[in-house]
């Protein structure tokens, strides 16, 4: 294997691995705080995409020629949109389910899936949506001697950001301080003069935004469509069980092995790819049951 | 105790979709089909209530053991020839229980979310098998499944389509008869108890010696076979086998059947997969958005109705209704 097969190699993990983590995350915070698996969790990053898709093609690169533009609107639109959604939808759902049990939750959320699902189609169609304007604008660099396209480089950049500001809101800030607490004891932390219920609202809209982000990133250089929300799902979730839940290290090992695993059997063995993460969640559960990272709480 | 249902309502609910058949193939063509579907899902949804209800366990995956079971009948069809439906359905009871021991001794090791997440993951890997590997299985254009020969003798190849669905309803009202009686039997027997035991308290069972792992192995097997079987029913109904049937969102249907009839009744799945094939078919004449209906029933039943129909018949208001005037009983 050459130099450049090799680092474009690391640089697919590292590229899908910024987006995994930006889904697991979320699933991560959702768990934590409210101790529910949200099931339509993906369908938020599939949103963020499809907002993205309808937003630049519609708005943006015929009135902008810029790249910052293309870069800038189609995300804080997306991220908006995402946000209202997941009030308005998400969070009056997820706070009912609180406390009422596994089964209730997975199958309430499974539901929410469902809508999500169907309401895409009603909004979008089935025709995949694309809008790889700022993927095209970027062009690529040269690294070790083949291009390497540009946008990716920047998605890696921007999710390794976004993951500092979320380690700094959780382990340097009173609002993470009050999170982590909530997740360890919330009846304590409500105890303590604290307005649980507050907080949870804003872990859950915060969490969505994430994924929200993550789609919107990850537009440009694919397309949204039917089914992006339940390979999304499956691979975040095996990345959640390998991670561990409920652990913010863990999101991040999670994300970054399930993409290795994954760019790797892609490169080699593309059918067996869902084999290849479930043998590996396999390995890890019967080496480490409460997953790599987690265990320990936040 | 179990207390809804028994032997002779089982043959009750048998005899009434037999009638049914003909009256409603008179009254509205066409429609009398469903009511087979509904009885090789209520085969599916029983197996699935055996692990939801009596073991605890909520499976996103169950869809894996309902693809199985089909494409067992689809492709040894195509590959072998096999005709006789028995052979199938005993290869596709074996396959089942086979993948449900190989998944199952890693996942029964594990409870609520890491349960139901695993047997997601699973159930998605067997349909990534059947989409790739379109060169054995036909990928997302599915396999057909032709007109098979019932009982060993019965060739049905000859008949019209017409003549094979009614005969084909009776054939597989007699297996839900037989296998609904042993779901039955299995639910009030020591086994049964034992499983609603680790249900309620898995450490008081662990601690009374109860090798708990062991009983949700074996659940997890039985109610796989279960689910293989009415996979192998419906392909020679549904005549094309794809992979829509293993899709994780399958999984949910046969989730959503045994919800809306009911979860915590034995005859709940049973009245949820012939209700929720009407209900699919009337919904998707109104609009063609099915799955918006039918997340939009899932959150509704779980916060309105989280004992299902059934449920609503030990309500006061439902009782008043059906009560008889002059203190009649």
């Amino acid at each position: 294997m050459s130099l450049d097969t090799i680092a474009r190699y690391l640089l697919d993990t590292l590229f899908f691995a910024s987006l995994l983590f930006l889904v697991v995350a979320g699933l991560n915070i959702v768990y934590g705080v409210l101790r529910i698996v949200n099931l339509a969790h993906a369908s938020l990053f599939t949103l963020g995409a499809y907002v993205t898709a309808w937003f630049t093609a519609s708005f943006v690169a015929a009135r902008f020629e810029s790249l910052l533009a293309l870069l800038v609107f189609p995300l804080i639109v997306a991220a908006v949109i995402t946000a209202i959604v997941s009030l308005l939808l998400v969070v009056p759902i997820l706070r009912y389910s609180y406390g009422k049990g596994d089964a209730f939750q997975l199958i309430v959320t499974f539901g929410l899936f469902m809508i999500f699902e169907e309401l895409f189609l009603i909004i979008w169609g089935r025709a995949p949506q694309q809008a790889g304007d700022a993927f095209v604008e970027m062009g690529s660099v040269q690294i070790f001697g083949s291009p390497y396209p540009l946008y990716k480089i920047y998605v890696i950049a921007f999710a390794a950001l976004l993951a500092l500001l979320f380690w700094l809101i959780t382990y340097r800030s009173l609002f993470g301080l009050t999170l982590r607490a909530i997740s360890m004891d919330p009846e304590m932390t409500s105890a303590l003069g604290v307005n649980v219920m507050r907080f949870v609202i804003i872990a859950v809209v915060l969490a969505s935004l994430l994924a929200g982000l993550g789609g919107a990133l990850y537009l440009p250089i694919a397309s949204a469509m039917p089914g992006l929300s339940s390979e999304v799902l499956i691979v975040a979730f095996v990345g959640l069980v390998i991670g561990g839940m409920g652990s913010f290290i863990g999101s991040a090992i999670g994300a970054l092995l399930v993409s290795l695993f994954r760019t790797l059997s892609v490169y080699f063995f593309p059918e067996l790819e869902l084999v290849i993460l479930f043998a590996v969640a396999l390995l890890v559960l019967l080496l480490r049951p409460e997953g790599i990272g987690g265990g320990k709480g936040w | 105790m179990v207390r809804e249902g028994g032997p002779w309502v089982i043959v009750g609910i048998a005899v009434a979709v037999a009638l049914l058949y003909p009256i409603v193939s008179f009254l509205r063509p066409g429609w009398e089909i469903m009511l087979t579907y509904g009885t090789v899902l209520a085969i599916a949804a029983l197996g699935f209530n055996l692990l939801f209800h009596h073991v605890g366990l909520l499976s996103f995956g169950h869809a894996a053991f309902f693809g199985i079971g089909a494409y067992t009948v689809g492709l040894s069809a195509k590959y072998f020839g096999l005709k006789s439906l028995e052979l199938h359905l005993l290869i596709a009871a074996l396959l089942s229980a086979l993948f449900a021991f190989l998944v199952g001794s890693v996942a029964v090791r594990y409870r609520g979310i890491f349960f139901a997440i695993l047997m997601l993951v699973v159930g998605q890997i067997t349909w990534g098998f059947y989409v790739k590997f379109y060169s054995i299985t036909g990928g997302t254009d599915g396999v057909r499944a032709p007109k098979p020969l019932l009982l060993l003798i019965y060739d049905t190849a000859p008949l019209s389509y017409h003549a094979f669905n009614l005969v084909y309803h009776y054939y597989s009202l007699l297996w839900f008869v037989i296998l609904a009686l042993a779901m039955w039997y299995i639910v009030n027997s020591p086994f049964g108890y034992t499983l609603r035991a680790i249900r309620d308290s898995e450490d008081r069972a662990r601690s009374l010696g109860v090798e708990s792992w062991r009983y949700k192995l074996i659940a997890l097997a039985i109610s796989a076979t279960y689910v293989g079987i009415a996979g192998a029913l419906y392909a020679p109904l549904n005549r094309l086998v794809t992979p829509d049937l293993a899709y994780w969102t399958f999984s949910g249907k046969i989730v959503f059947m045994t919800i809306l009839g009911g979860a915590g009744h034995f005859l709940g799945p049973i009245l949820g997969a012939l209700v929720y094939t009407y209900l699919e078919t009337i919904a998707q004449m109104i609009t063609i958005h099915w799955f918006l209906v039918m997340g939009l029933m899932i959150v509704l039943i779980m916060v309105l109705m989280p004992e299902g129909i059934l449920g609503l018949t030990r309500r006061r208001a439902f009782r008043s209704l059906t009560k008889l005037p002059f203190g009649l009983r």
